[in-house]
Order: C-alpha cells, then structure tokens, then sequence
C-alpha cells in the first residue's frame, strides 16, 4: 500500500504543473470539482463496460486491467469496477469520445482525479489513449505505449 | 488498488518536486486573463442612451493588506460577523468566483484549509454604483410602463406581421465579455452591499460552505432547476437559439438544463402561481422588443453569488446591433432586475448575443437535455454515487431491469458477457 502511495504521489507531483495549468483555462463544469482530489493524477487502463452519454458529464465504466495485464477482480472473484467523468456527451463526441467511438470492450487507458472519499471513481485529465481493438498493452505499459493506439481529446496523453 | 501505475526513481521525484513548486508558482502569479470590464452600452428606459458600465480595472499581482482579525476563514461562526461582511478582506479580496473554486483551482485553499485560503486581488473591483441601475423606476411595471408610453407616444406598439418581423431567427454566441453577474471582476462585499440583510445573510452562507467547508451546491450537480437568473450567469448558457413569430418570440438554450423562455407579444401576464423560469410578455417598437418578465420563482444564482426571491422581475431590451453596412450582427440585452426583498436597489446589466448561423444550418442542432445526476448531499457535501450505492441509478445500464433482477435473485440466468472474449470469462 506504501509502494502504491508512493507512486500515486510521485504521479501527482509530476502532473501537478499541468494540472494546474489547464484548471486556469479549463472548461467550465456542472458540477463543483470539490469532491476530487485534484492534487492526485493516476493512470488506469481498463477494458469498457459502459458508455454514459450523460448530457452533463458522459462518463466510460470499466474494468482496469491489473499489472498482469488481466482483468482485475475484487476478493469476491467479481470484476472490479472503475468510472471516469468526462465533459458533456456532445463535447467528447466532437473530441472522438462517444459510445460509437468506444464501446463496450474498448482497451483505452486515461488519466484521472480519484475522487477523495476513495471510492472507484474519478475526474478524466488530457486525453484518452485507445488501443488498437482487442489489443492491451503488455504489462507495466499503457495504451499510447502501443503501436497503432489512438490519442482522442485535447493535449498530450 | 492493482491499476498499472507509472514508476519514477527517487532522484526523478526530487527533481519533479522542485520543477513543480517553481512552476506552481509562477503559474499563482499569472493574473487572470479576465478583466475586459462590462461593456459600456446604455441601460434602457426614457428614450436615453450612454449610461453603461465602464470597464473593470486590470487585475494587478494581488496585495495583501492588514488581514481583519477575523475573516471567512478563520471564523467560528460567520453569522456572528454580520459587522465586517462589507469589508472585503473578510473574503480576503477574493471574488465570488475565487471563493466558488477555491479548493479546486491551483491548490487555492492551501495546504492547512481553510486557514491558508489564498488572497485575491484587493485592488481589483467593479464598483456597485456601476452595478445599480441608473433608471429611476422602482418596479419592473412603472419601467415597462413608461417605456410601453413611449413607444405609444410614437404611435406603436409595432404590430409586426412575418413579413415585417426583424429577421432575428438563428443561432447566438453571447459573447465573452466579462461581467460583474458572473463574479469575476467584483468583490464579493461589493456584491453583498447591493443585498438586503436577509440576502446578505445567505449569500455569507454560501461563501462560507463553498470556500471553507468544501460544500458547493450547485443546481446542476443535482439536477436541481437551473432558475431563472441562471440565464445571465457565465457558463448556464451557451448557444442560443432564436426564432420569432409576429405572437412570440422564442429563446432556447442550455448547458446543464434546458432554458425556454418566450416574450409573449401583446400579452398581459395571467400566471397565478410562480414559474421557474417566469412569464414573459413585451411589445415592439419597430426592430427593438422590450420585455417583461414577473411570476418568477426565487432560486440562486449559485457559485458564491446570491439568492432571489419570488418577487425578482426584469425589464428586457432587445436592440438590433448591425454593421457599418447596416447587415445585422446581433443582439444587445439591456437587462434591468427589480427584486425589493433581495435587493437594496434595482440592478442592471448588457450582454451581448452574436449571430453565428441561421436556423436552417445543415449541421448545428440543439441537444435537447436531460439531466441526470448520480451526485447525492451526503452529510451535507455533494457525493458521487457509484454502481451499488444506494440510490445509484444506472441511466444507460435498463434501470428498469435492473430492479426487477432484485426480485430474480437466486434464479438460474444467463450469465451478461462483460468483457471481450481475449480475456477468457
């Protein structure tokens, strides 16, 4: 747990700048940000089980892959489930981001805000990063690190 | 947690560490790129022009002055402060906006909240003189009586057929010009000393549960209505589609929640009880429209802004603006907004509405909206909702079904496949 906080940390400090950066200009939200931790940054890549078209804020639900590259599962053997939010439904379509763009099944990896309560649930930072279909990345790698992978919204993964 | 994390090396990390506090920084002394001021078209009434607002004063590097003893931030009870709530270092110079996204903006709230809650810009203001309204009406109705009397006086109301309406139908961006409703270039004590006591006292509520407990309610994060001010703050709105009929004229928008608002040619108001987003009648003289607006039901502005009540009316101006060429550009709305429970004086304000393209444009529509939120007040914070909390409804996921599948537990079923088949089951 010391390993994984220490990695969160290092993450959050090197994105900090960035972070910070892009909440100056950024886009406005319906919602106050307040209950995500915007000092944290961590990365998932997971496998799509539901694409939210929500108006407000479309939201991907997925399955992170663990660092065997394998699905993960909690200790009740069922898969463990991971939410990103997103901007509007209509913004991130015109960013390449929609149910079209992503399906269920879809490999993609993405930054995130987790949420400060601890739940498994967070607010999307940059891009999105998709593999190429029914392609994951090998293990300790993310899909921009997979050749053929496609970069959708703005900046850099 | 297993997800696959980037690894640095320890010296990496040191190095970033410093990177980041010299770029943190120098990014908190960047000052906003805001400030445009409001722009200086003439509040409408008598016939006269030229008495708009003048632009804010550029933002400086921010000044701290001598803190008050006690301020938002490190009170105890900010109810008991009533006395210095007008001196805006109680708010440390910062603006409604700043006090909105204090703990999610550029680490604002610092690193022992609230007490190292930054400062704004002390010298940065919009000066509520330019904020009240230089009519002299008290109510909405003797101010759209005396300019319905005008236009009289002039031998209208136009009575336009859909030959002789201004051709006002497409689609508008209301420009970026900054304006004091949007809590940017102002105070917030300037703001508070345009309340009455009553809405001075609720809106220190919500500055205070916004900047220093972490607690913004904002309607969109519950789908609560957006109500009828929201129209004039900065990010409720986006485009806006216009479409007139010699019997209405009809303005569509929304971002978070649908707003539809129709001037009511020729019409009195007859609404018996509030409506969220009012009843609107008005009249033509030639190409300009003046509406009213009344029945409204109170609401907030939110984002450390203020509340209205149900007595809120407002006195609209549509004036065509055009080019040098006389081609029609645009919209400017004079705004004028009486609320004598929450208001000490009628305020006022300009936006401005840019045509960008016609109804019939092959690709713009608008996205009709439905807001759905799984954000819950959970002790008092808005809390995101996950898949198996209570009152999780999973909108895309046949919530109906899903509340019949608690009546089929223990059936034999077939099993949903989850994840592509590269995965096994």
């Amino acid at each position: 747990m010391k390993t994984l906080f220490l990695r969160v940390f290092k993450i959050a400090m090197l994105a900090l700048p960035v972070v910070v950066s892009l909440f100056v200009a950024t886009t406005p939200a319906h919602h106050s940000f307040a209950m995500y931790d915007m000092t944290k940054t961590v990365t998932f890549t997971g496998v799509v089980t539901r694409f939210v078209s929500q108006a407000n804020h479309a939201e991907i639900h997925f399955v992170p892959l663990g660092p065997d590259a394998k699905p993960q599962r909690g200790s009740d053997g069922k898969y463990t489930s991971w939410g990103v939010e997103m901007g509007g439904a209509a913004a991130m379509a015109q960013q390449g981001i929609s149910v079209t763009t992503f399906p269920v099944g879809t490999i993609f990896s993405v930054n995130l805000h987790p949420l400060r309560d601890g739940k498994n649930f967070g607010s999307m930072e940059g891009p999105i990063s998709k593999c190429p279909k029914d392609t994951p990345p090998p293990p300790s790698k993310h899909c921009n690190e997979v050749q053929g992978s496609t970069s959708h919204g703005r900046g850099n993964f | 947690m297993k997800a696959r994390l980037f690894s640095m090396s320890g010296g990496s990390v040191q190095r970033a560490m410093v990177a980041c506090a010299l770029l943190s920084a120098a990014l908190a002394l960047v000052p906003p790129a805001y400030a445009q001021g409001q722009r200086g078209t003439g509040q409408r009434g008598q016939g006269q022009r030229g008495q708009g607002g003048q632009p804010a004063q550029a933002v400086q590097p921010a000044q701290q002055p001598q803190p008050l003893p006690i301020d938002l931030f490190t009170s105890k009870n900010f109810y008991k402060d009533k006395d210095i709530w007008l001196d805006k270092r109680y708010f440390r110079c910062n603006s409604p906006r700043e006090l909105t996204d204090m703990w999610t903006r550029g680490g604002r709230i610092g690193n022992d909240p609230p007490r190292t809650a930054a400062w704004g810009d002390c010298n940065r203001d919009y000066p509520a003189s330019e904020i009240r309204s230089k009519l002299p009406y008290k109510t909405a109705k003797e101010h759209y009586e005396a300019l319905l009397a005008e236009t009289k006086a002039a031998g209208g109301p136009t009575v336009h057929t859909r030959q002789t309406l201004p051709d006002w139908d497409g689609r508008y961006n209301r420009t970026g010009q900054n304006q004091w409703i949007y809590g940017r270039i102002v105070q917030t004590a300037t703001i508070l000393s345009l309340l009455t006591p009553e809405y001075q006292e609720r809106m220190v509520q919500m500055n205070y549960h916004e900047a220093v407990n972490n607690a913004p309610q904002w309607n969109a994060a519950y789908c609560y209505p957006e109500g009828f001010m929201r129209w004039w703050a900065e990010f409720s709105i986006n485009q806006i589609e216009v479409m007139t009929t010699p019997a209405q004229v009809q303005f569509l928008t929304g971002v978070a929640d649908n707003f539809l608002r129709r001037v009511l040619v020729g019409r009195n108001h007859v609404q018996q009880v509030p409506q969220w987003y009012g009843e609107t009648v008005g009249f033509w003289k030639g190409d300009t429209l003046t509406a009213w607006t009344a029945n409204v039901q109170g609401w907030t502005l939110s984002h450390s802004m203020f509340e209205f009540s149900n007595s809120m009316q407002t006195i609209e101006v549509f004036t065509p603006r055009r080019n040098t060429d006389g081609s029609f550009v645009g919209l400017t709305v004079d705004t004028t907004f009486y609320d004598p429970e929450a208001f000490v004086a009628p305020l006022h304000t300009v936006q401005l509405y840019n045509r960008t393209a016609s109804l019939d444009h092959p690709t713009q529509r608008y996205t009709y909206i439905e807001c759905l939120s799984n954000i819950a007040a959970v002790d008092g914070k808005p809390t995101q909702l996950t898949t198996g909390d209570p009152g999780y409804i999973d909108y895309y996921g046949r919530p109906w079904a899903q509340n019949w599948e608690k009546l089929e537990k223990g059936w034999d079923k077939p099993e949903p496949v989850l994840l592509p088949g590269i995965f096994g089951r």
